[in-house]
């Protein structure tokens, strides 16, 4: 009798609703849809994730070298150690490592786990038989690691069903009003550069527009960061800046709901979901270009090369009050949207995974 | 939006900037850091090999996990270890995790001034290099 090649994805944690957890379960689902025997394995699971679709690491059965690893990395673990010893081809998923010196000044321990990650990924080279890298950065990233496999360019799969939920009521009923309401979301943390998005609005309000909030959506509060960016706004005197801390899912599409603009202004992102996340409620982005930013934009949304607070903030206050330009920047976000869509990009992992790396069922 | 409607754009907003005067509000982040950071100092004798053989050690084991098993090979045993692991696991995880807390900013701190050191002696090496080709001319 043959044996079924079997596909396993690996993962350190894997989160509900985070982009790499929405990642791996969006694969799983294509992969068991097309009829192919797939399991996921993890060290940390979350409780709302289904037992039938995720069992921990030690349930791992005996592998063949026809069986293939999908092997998620985005941070040092142990995980990334052992992954050398199972015997199956090996697909490294690469979502990008944050460089430590982002962390250094604020977050001991994410700043050694970052540089512990970065020098797993570059051993990992000689591990990996081929790699699908979620953004045209993190490929590039790969290569300066020295990976000589194969690589290709496959965008994180995003739930877009999710995104046509309900948003939460309590939300829009709160903000929806005449105020012009600027979204950030993303995790506070230091590549994400909160504190530049805090000082554009802060010169948006002065300069423009008083009547305006700033939302930024994303957990991290008990961080040296975090304080640093309260004081910063004390020091400023920028009113209606609004930390959400960690929110339900129907809270975030609630905030998304009533958002006017989308502010960008990170210095570091592997892919940067939320960007697709305003594409889909039709938000115009203004984003500093750089790292994944640029490709996951790929030409849509308004582009920033430089940090300059009254500039951006005269930006904001132009697409605001030009119908033509907004319209214009909605419309080329919407096409580019196109390309996330998750039949297309699944399509596209059922051909890599059979042109690249043999996959039968 | 493509390159050359932003710059048109940017241009206008530029010239709106100039004509109503409007300025960039100077402001400090890094102020704000400073507040919240606190400065260590103290002194050691300096051996490179052996920096190089703690800072290794330091880097694979500031990580500590209580729920690591640490198999005897006796199945009683281990199951017995396991579940006292899990009734104490509540009490002792957040003891643990602050300590882990601790020993990963002690760990980014060594290595950034390390890799300081590092770059200093090479930077000194190579000036010293140059003095003495200077003074040989």
């Amino acid at each position: 009798m043959v044996e079924r090649q079997r596909i396993l994805q690996l993962v350190p944690t894997l989160s509900y609703g985070d982009g790499v957890g929405n990642d791996v379960l969006a694969i799983h689902e294509i992969l068991e849809k097309s009829g192919y025997d797939t399991h996921i394995y993890s060290e940390n699971i979350d409780k709302r994730i289904s037992k039938k679709a995720a069992s921990p690491v030690r349930k791992i059965p005996i592998l063949t070298k026809k069986d293939i690893i999908i092997y998620h990395l985005s941070n040092g673990c142990s995980l990334n150690d052992q992954l050398g010893e199972y015997v199956a081809k090996k697909i490294i998923r690469y979502h990008n490592i944050t460089p430590p010196e982002f962390f250094s000044m604020y977050d001991g321990r994410n700043a050694v786990n970052c540089r512990e990650g970065l020098s797993q990924m570059r051993e990992l080279r000689t591990v990996a038989d081929y790699c699908l890298a979620d953004s045209e950065y993190n490929r590039e990233d790969l290569i300066r690691a020295g990976y000589n496999c194969d690589i290709d360019v496959l965008p994180i799969v995003i739930p877009m069903k999710d995104y046509k939920k309900m948003p939460s009521k309590e939300i829009k009923e709160r903000y929806d009003d005449d105020f012009v309401n600027v979204l950030f979301t993303g995790r506070i943390v230091p590549n994400k550069k909160q504190e530049d998005v805090i000082n554009a609005f802060f010169h948006y309000q002065k300069y423009y527009n008083p009547k305006s909030r700033l939302f930024l959506v994303g957990s991290g509060q008990e961080t040296i960061y975090y304080e640093s960016l309260c004081e910063y706004i004390m020091q400023l005197g920028v009113q209606n800046v609004i930390f959400t801390g960690h929110i339900s899912f129907e809270e975030m599409l609630g905030f998304y709901s009533v958002a006017d603009l989308f502010l960008c202004m990170s210095e570091h992102e592997g892919f940067c979901i939320p960007l697709v996340e305003a594409m889909i409620f039709d938000i115009p982005i203004i984003a500093y270009q750089g790292t994944g930013v640029t490709g996951t934009l790929n030409g849509s949304g308004f582009p920033l090369f430089y940090k300059r607070p009254v500039e951006t903030a005269g930006v904001m206050n132009y697409i605001q009050t030009h119908e033509e330009v907004r319209e214009t920047l909605i419309k080329e976000q919407r096409f580019r949207l196109k390309d996330f869509d998750g039949e297309i990009v699944g399509g596209q992992l059922l051909k890599l995974l059979q042109k690249k790396i043999g996959v039968w069922k | 939006m493509i390159g050359e409607e932003t710059e048109k754009i940017i241009q206008q907003v530029r010239e709106e900037i100039t004509d109503r005067g409007y300025d960039e509000i100077p402001s400090d982040f890094n102020l704000c850091i400073k507040k919240h950071m606190g400065i260590m100092s103290g002194g050691a004798h300096y051996d490179p090999e052996e920096c190089d053989r703690l800072l290794f050690y330091q880097t694979k084991m500031w990580n500590n996990k209580i729920g690591q098993p640490r198999k005897t090979g006796n199945q009683f045993i281990d199951s017995i270890m396991g579940v006292t692991r899990k009734i104490v696991g509540f009490i002792i995880n957040p003891w643990v995790d602050s300590q882990n807390e601790f020993n990963a900013n002690l760990v980014s701190i060594d290595q950034q001034f390390y890799d300081q050191i590092r770059q200093l002696e090479k930077k000194i090496n190579d000036l010293e290099k140059e003095i003495q080709e200077l003074g040989n001319k």
